[in-house]
């Protein structure tokens, strides 16, 4: 005999992600989920951040890693809160473990929590885990055909920040090839180039952060 | 490797189903999978022998069925389906585009018996 179940597989996920979102929204906090290949350059740019708001924004970290706790380690410096999930190597963070991780903040007491999801294209971009906006993070060293080979993360993503921009003479990245692709999938979605290392392009990026955290501020 | 939390969730559905409806062993489980999920079909089929395994749907074959991606566009209404990941209206060349299906992932049915 069959039976007609017609039930969504992510349910339980989608609705704890979506009253996660209710609670950032009702406490102000901007939450961004930076998804990318390993070594693309995500701790960086968050040493850069953090760096730059420490002292106008309260800033509070979620670290996801397989096994280690070394890019914890390295924001350590900033004595921000923060908070390690170790995967035991899931590809993937969940709402679960975000609901499990802020537990460890004080919401009342904070502006922006950046979440740096496992170096991963695939897995992060299925999972919605409460965030404000997912960020997608590529580095010209990884090539210029990420966006068509990965297309889910760049259609869920709301910026897209291409790194390592000083690398390009010494790769075989194609600017207008790796805009083409991306353009197809989602044309309305805004780029930011940038080079950690040379500091060009961060600017666009912290003026970005501090439009939404006064648009969420105000819709509030 | 989210195949496993994926399947892990069909075969729990799988099996509650069957518990309600009193079914004493599951032959087939169908389910409909959106191609914007970057879901390997082998994968599910690999992560489902060990997730039924001992349980009443131990065998069962798992259907697959893949959506295609379909959008509709705002500005002239043309009804298509997304090919080579270009999100781009064949007719028109909006990219004001509402989708129509293509994000599914559901558990349609469950068959066996009593």
């Amino acid at each position: 005999m069959k039976i007609e179940v017609m039930k969504a597989l992510m349910e339980d996920n989608i609705n704890k992600a979506q009253s996660l979102r209710d609670l950032f929204y009702k406490k102000k906090v901007l939450v961004l989920n930076l998804i990318s290949s390993p070594g693309s350059g995500k701790t960086t740019l968050l040493e850069k951040t953090i760096l730059k708001f420490k002292d106008s924004f309260n800033i509070a970290v979620i670290e996801g890693d397989i096994t280690t706790a070394r890019d914890a380690e390295r924001l350590k410096q900033f004595n921000i809160p923060q908070v390690v999930i170790n995967t035991d190597g899931a590809c993937h963070l969940n709402s679960t473990s975000i609901e499990k991780a802020i537990q460890n903040f004080d919401l009342e007491m904070l502006d922006l929590i950046f979440i740096e999801n496992v170096g991963n294209l695939v897995c992060p971009s299925e999972f919605d885990i409460g965030e404000s906006a997912k960020i997608a993070l590529v580095s010209t060293a990884e090539g210029d055909d990420k966006p068509g080979k990965y297309p889910l993360l760049f259609q869920e993503a709301k910026l897209v920040i291409l790194n390592k921009t000083d690398l390009i003479p010494y790769t075989n990245f194609k600017k207008d090839f790796f805009y083409k692709d991306l353009n197809n999938i989602n044309s309305t979605v805004q780029v930011f180039e940038m080079s950690c290392i040379t500091e060009e392009g961060l600017s666009s990026w912290f003026e970005w952060i501090e439009i939404k955290i006064s648009e969420m501020e105000e819709l509030c | 490797m989210h195949e496993m939390s994926v399947v892990s969730n069909i075969t729990k559905i799988a099996l509650e189903t069957a518990k309600d409806n009193k079914l004493k062993v599951i032959d087939k489980i169908k389910i409909a999978v959106g191609s914007q999920h970057h879901l390997a079909p082998d994968l599910m089929e690999y992560a489902f022998t060990f997730f039924s395994k001992d349980t009443i749907a131990e065998g069962a074959s798992l259907i697959i069925e893949k959506i295609p991606i379909t959008m509709i566009c705002l500005d002239c209404k043309k009804k298509f389906n997304v090919q080579n990941q270009v999100y781009i209206c064949p007719e028109c060349s909006s990219v004001q585009l509402v989708m129509k299906s293509g994000r599914e992932l559901i558990i349609e049915n469950i068959e066996g018996e009593r």
